[in-house]
């Protein structure tokens, strides 16, 4: 109690760039999927799907190279567009079908790299598919793959001699006189020594390629990797957008709710009891004056005076009660007339002596006015409460990011800075319900809360958060 | 005060309130006080046409009216005083707004009312107000002038007033007579005026006599 509370706006900011880079680590699928199985398994499975690379590859390139030579060109007479399309579809089959390959037989697993396509037209699903890039990565690859495949069969085959060269003093007596493996046309190995020396020497050969196989088939996955898999960054950028539209649609629906529960009090148990106190202020009123008719107050008369006066007084506090009750939920001053005149009425009702001062030109976004809104209610409410302060004083004004301060660089950096200062006695606790709460609400924002409470005053609570638009563009009526 | 109210001429009352159950609640309070409803709306446009038809002596208006649930009726009030000059409009809000009060105010200080709707709850007090706005006097809420206190320009003038003066000038702000204060904070009519003496002395106001003219000078001050 009663140390200064500092929560620094840049060390949220590090947090969150921390998580980014673990996350980062983990993006590179697979990666840590070593090959258990037995290193001769392992050798076969990479020579063979080596061996697969060709014939797939050549498949894609004959498919989409006539696809796109003659869709381009037809593109003008429409003609072109279903063949793009096609062409589009065999690119993401071909994707799929070569994770499945470098999968199986490689043992990579990589997510798929496309965007989820949305509902809705043939035609949107197919710009969304078309602006995609993880497509066009796909289809370099599968366009590459003719090339890469053919250098890949050709180590295969080093791979295929050498099986063939080691085995040889095993069946090259079967061969005709004369013929077997030659050295320069003139030597021929046809004899036990002759025919074991050439063993060793595809020994040599079997050795270098059971190493360099393997090497092949990693430098292929690390090509499909980059051309096939999602980008961990692209991924992670995405998934932050999603998150972040999706806490503001959450941040607006609760508004929508407050203002929605606000407006049914008001209409309706609200309007009843101004009803009802009214009817029992005039009951009242004639109980006191006595009867028309001038006979004189009975004593049961009196007592129901007493009883109708008493439940006056309770309705008119019930009505007070409600009033508080709906300006803490949603205050309509706020969203008809904005935070100048909202923060007024605040000053206004708070017992110690505030001052007021804001300085906005326009009007924030709904939920930065209402957090602001609020933060400053529970703050005024602590001084009125703990500080003992004789005076008060609330500033609001928009700080401009004039781009060389150390939020530059970007968009969305203009800030609400809201202050609420006393010259009380301090000691407020920043953990206390109150302030921790609204601390949440502005970290919603993306903004921080600071308490600073030295014990022998003064408190100071200070909001900063961004101005923003992500919200889009409020309807101010 | 009520009982002498009721004494005087009848006064003509127009209405305008969304809410059906306020509305029928509000006429009656008024009927029952010995004044005439001549006239009843349930928006602005409507209100603008009623007082158009048959000028009333003074016209109740609440601030949140359709279609639009904000400020129509404060709008309807400002266009009826720009149609008929000098006529008295109580106001009646959810919220009390210092700007609504300083437009009204502009609008013409006399015959001017902005009152919390809740306010209606007690009936002698609202009663009291309709018939002090119809007779061409200023009814202040307190939170009105409690805001209008914060946002004054005026902080050292005021800062040399004592605590009792501060609540004498707000009650005084708030369209109070000397007997009404004086009651409100158990003290007599005369301390009362020895206050408002002071009180005017230190912001230097002139003085004077009539109720309402007293509240005029103040409202003009704390408008800056």
């Amino acid at each position: 109690m009663g140390a200064a509370h500092r929560v620094d706006c840049g060390e949220r900011r590090d947090a969150v760039n921390h998580a980014e880079e673990i996350r980062g680590q983990d993006g590179g699928f697979g990666q840590g999927g070593g090959l258990r199985a037995p290193r001769l398994v392992r050798v076969l499975l990479s020579a063979l799907f080596l061996l697969s690379s060709l014939p797939f590859g050549l498949l894609w390139f004959v498919v989409l190279a006539t696809l796109l030579l003659m869709g381009l060109p037809l593109t003008i007479v429409w003609v072109g567009l279903p063949l793009l399309a096609l062409a589009m579809v065999v690119c993401v089959y071909g994707v799929r079908i070569e994770r499945w390959r470098l999968a199986v037989l490689l043992n990579v697993h990589l997510a798929s790299p496309f965007r989820p396509l949305p509902r809705g037209s043939v035609l949107t699903r197919a710009r969304v598919r078309a602006t995609d890039p993880a497509l066009w990565r796909g289809l370099l690859y599968l366009i590459l793959l003719l090339p890469i495949g053919l250098v890949e069969l050709v180590v295969v085959l080093v791979l295929i001699l050498a099986a063939f060269l080691v085995s040889y003093p095993l069946w090259f007596w079967t061969l005709p006189e004369g013929t077997g493996v030659t050295w320069t046309g003139v030597f021929v190995a046809d004899t036990v020594p002759e025919a074991l020396l050439v063993m060793l020497i595809g020994l040599v050969f079997a050795s270098a390629a059971a190493a360099f196989v393997p090497q092949v088939s990693q430098a292929h996955a690390w090509l499909g990797r980059i051309l096939l898999a999602p980008r961990s960054r692209d991924g992670l950028e995405e998934r932050v957008e999603v998150l972040t539209e999706g806490r503001s649609k959450a941040v607006e629906a609760a508004i929508a709710e407050r203002r929605r529960i606000e407006r049914d009090l008001h209409d309706g148990a609200q309007q009843r009891l101004v009803s009802l106190a009214m009817a029992l202020g005039m009951a009242r009123q004639k109980l006191e004056r006595g009867s028309p008719g001038g006979v004189a107050k009975g004593p049961e008369t009196a007592r129901a005076a007493e009883l109708v006066g008493e439940a006056h007084e309770e309705a008119k506090l019930a009505l007070a009660e409600i009033r508080d009750l709906i300006r803490g939920i949603h205050p309509a001053v706020l969203t008809d007339r904005g935070l100048d005149a909202a923060i007024s009425a605040l000053a206004g009702r708070s017992p110690v002596p505030t001052s007021v001062e804001v300085e906005l030109d326009e009007r924030p976004p709904e939920a930065v006015e209402i957090t602001a809104y609020f933060v400053i209610a529970e703050a005024l409410a602590n001084v009125a409460k703990h500080s003992g302060a004789s005076q008060a004083r609330i500033s609001v004004r928009r700080q401009r990011d004039t781009g060389d301060g150390e939020h530059s660089g970007d968009p969305l950096e203009d800030l609400l800075v809201v202050e609420v200062e006393d010259d009380g006695g301090g000691g407020a606790d920043p953990a206390g319900a109150g302030l921790a709460g609204l601390a949440d609400r502005v970290i919603v924002l993306d903004g921080c809360l600071t308490v600073e409470s030295p014990s022998g005053g003064p408190t100071r609570v200070r909001a900063e958060m961004p101005w923003g638009s992500r919200e889009g563009d409020r309807n101010v009526g | 005060m009520v009982e002498d109210a009721t004494r005087r001429a009848p006064l003509r009352v127009a209405i305008a309130e969304d809410s059906g159950l306020l509305r029928a609640g509000i006429a009656r309070l008024i009927t029952d006080a010995g004044h005439r409803v001549i006239a009843e709306a349930s928006d602005g446009p409507g209100f603008l046409k009623v007082i158009g038809e048959q000028r009333p002596d003074v016209a109740v208006v609440d601030v949140r009216m359709p279609p639009g649930f904000k400020d129509e009726g404060l709008k309807a009030a400002l266009e009826a005083r720009r149609r008929i000059p000098g006529l008295p409009v109580l106001v009646l809000s959810q919220y009390v707004e210092e700007r609504y009060g300083r437009e009204l105010l502009e609008s013409g200080m006399e015959g001017t009312g902005y009152l919390l709707k809740d306010r209606v709850a007690d009936v002698g007090e609202f009663v009291s107000a309709v018939e002090t706005v119809g007779s061409g006097g200023t009814v202040l809420d307190p939170e009105v002038v409690s805001q209008l206190l914060a946002r004054s320009g005026r902080n050292e003038g005021l800062a040399s007033l004592t605590p009792r003066e501060g609540e004498v000038l707000a009650l005084v702000a708030e369209g109070r007579t000397n007997g009404a204060i004086a009651q409100e904070l158990f003290i007599t009519a005369g301390a009362v005026e020895k206050h408002v003496k002071s009180i005017f002395g230190k912001l230097g106001l002139a003085q004077c006599e009539a109720d309402h003219r007293r509240v005029l000078a103040v409202l003009a001050y704390l408008r800056g």
